[in-house]
C-alpha cells in the first residue's frame, strides 16, 4: 500500500515509516497561473515542472492508496501551501468529465482507489468546520477516494491523531 | 459618484471567462455612473490592489473555482487584507462576487461563496451576494450567453441599490448527460486546435 503524507508543519512521521512525507513548510510551490497548457498543449505536464516539485508531489498523490493531508484551516479552506499544491494538481486530470458517486468530476489520469484522511488544525468556527468537511469530501472524490475521514483538532493534537491512526497502512 | 473596483481574480487573467463576465458588468456599471476601476490579481500586485480596495465603495471579485474552491492567489490576497486592515482608518467596501465553474451544478460555487463570506467577515467587509455561473465554458459559447448577460445586468442593478442576500444562479438548461457530452467535446476541440490528437490528451505518466 502506497502512503503519502502532505503536511504544512513538522509532524511525527515515524508512525508511518514507509510513507512518503512532504513538509510544505519547506517547499516553495508556485501558484497555478491557469495557462491550461497541462490540458490542451502538453497533457499532464506543467510549465513549472522544472521550477518546483509540485508535479512530483501531485503524481505521488495520484498513485497513493492512502493519503494524509495535514493543513491549517483558514476561512474554512486549506491554508495557502496545500491549496497552492491542489490548484497545481490540474495535470493530474483529464479535461473530460465523468459521473462518480452521483456527481460530476474530472477524470484522473490514473485511477487508484484511495482512502483520504484530512486533518485540519487551528481554531475554526462551527461554519468553518462545515466548509472544511465539504471541501475535503469534494477533493477526496476528485482523487477517486473510496473513503475519506476528516479530523479537526488543535495544533498540538495532530500527533495524537496520527498515533491513533497508526497501523492503518499495515493492514 | 460611487466608486467600484472590478477585480479579476482568475489566475488566467483576461483570457478567462471571468474576464468576459466582468467586461459585461463593466458596460452596465458605466451606464449607471459608477467610477469604475479594473484590476487583474496576480501574486505581485497585492499592495496596489489593497490600496484600491480601501478606496472604493464596492468591489466585485470574479473568478473560476480551482480545485473546488477559491484559487490560492485570491486566498493570499485575503490574508494580506486581513493583515492590512488594522492600519486602515475609514470605511470598508461592500464585496460581491461572480463565481463560475465548469461543472453543471453550483456545488463548487457554493463552497467558494461560503469561504468568501468567512474571509470578508474576518476582514470586516460586508459581503453582498454571489452570481453563480455553472457550466461557464459552454454558456459563454452558446446562445444561453444572453441569459448570463441578463443576470449580470440584474446583478449590476442590485449592486447599485445595495441589495444583498440574494444569490443569483444560472447554467445551461439541458440534461446533465448532454452537458457532459458537450463539455467533453469542447475540451477535445480545444486540444485538437492546439495540435493534439484525442489519445495524446490521455497521456500518462505525468512527467
Amino acid at each position: 500500500m502506497k502512503t503519502i503524507i502532505i503536511s504544512d508543519r513538522v509532524i511525527n512521521n515515524s508512525i508511518f515509516p514507509h510513507a512518503t512525507f512532504y513538509n510544505l513548510e519547506n517547499i516553495k510551490i508556485y501558484p497555478c497561473i491557469g495557462c491550461l497548457d497541462c490540458i490542451i498543449k502538453t497533457p499532464g505536464k506543467c510549465i513549472y515542472d522544472n521550477t518546483d516539485i509540485a508535479n512530483e508531489i501531485n503524481k505521488n498523490l495520484l498513485e497513493s492508496n492512502l493519503v494524509f493531508v495535514i493543513t491549517k484551516i483558514k476561512y474554512g479552506c486549506y491554508d495557502i501551501p496545500f491549496k497552492r499544491l491542489l490548484d497545481r494538481g490540474l495535470p493530474n486530470f483529464l479535461p473530460f468529465s465523468r459521473i462518480y458517486k452521483g456527481e460530476v468530476f474530472n477524470i484522473p489520469r490514473l485511477i487508484v482507489p484511495k482512502r483520504c484522511i484530512f486533518i485540519g488544525y487551528g481554531n475554526p468556527s462551527f461554519e468553518e468546520k462545515k466548509i472544511f468537511k465539504d471541501i475535503a469530501r469534494k477533493n477526496s472524490l476528485d482523487m477517486y477516494g473510496e473513503q475519506y475521514d476528516v479530523h479537526i483538532c488543535k495544533k498540538d493534537d495532530i500527533n495524537n491523531i496520527l498515533e491513533k491512526l497508526g497501523g492503518i497502512n499495515n493492514a | 459618484m460611487p466608486k467600484i473596483l472590478l477585480l479579476n481574480a482568475n489566475p488566467c487573467g483576461n483570457n478567462s471567462n471571468s474576464g468576459i463576465f466582468l467586461s459585461y458588468f463593466k458596460i452596465f456599471v458605466e451606464d449607471a455612473n459608477f467610477k469604475c476601476h479594473n484590476e487583474i490579481l496576480n501574486s505581485n500586485n497585492h499592495e496596489e490592489i489593497i490600496e484600491k480596495i480601501f478606496n472604493v465603495d464596492k468591489v466585485v471579485i470574479a473568478f473560476t473555482t480551482y480545485a473546488g474552491s477559491v484559487p490560492s492567489t485570491l486566498l493570499e490576497l485575503f490574508y494580506d487584507l486581513e493583515a492590512y486592515k488594522e492600519s486602515h482608518i475609514g470605511l470598508f467596501p461592500n464585496v460581491y462576487a461572480i463565481i463560475d465553474s465548469d461543472f453543471f451544478d453550483k456545488r463548487d460555487n457554493d463552497i467558494s461563496t461560503r469561504i468568501l463570506k468567512r474571509a470578508c467577515k474576518s476582514i470586516g467587509f460586508d459581503y453582498g451576494f454571489t452570481l453563480k455561473i455553472a457550466s461557464s465554458s459552454l454558456v459563454i459559447n452558446s446562445p444561453f450567453k444572453l441569459q448570463v448577460i441578463k443576470l449580470i445586468e440584474k446583478m449590476e442593478l442590485m449592486v447599485y441599490l445595495g441589495l444583498c442576500n440574494t444569490n443569483l444562479f444560472t447554467k445551461i438548461p439541458i440534461p446533465n448527460w448532454l452537458l457532459i457530452k458537450l463539455l467533453n467535446r469542447y475540451w477535445l476541440k480545444l486540444g485538437i486546435q492546439n495540435g493534439l490528437k484525442k489519445k495524446d490528451m490521455y497521456t500518462f505518466p505525468l512527467t
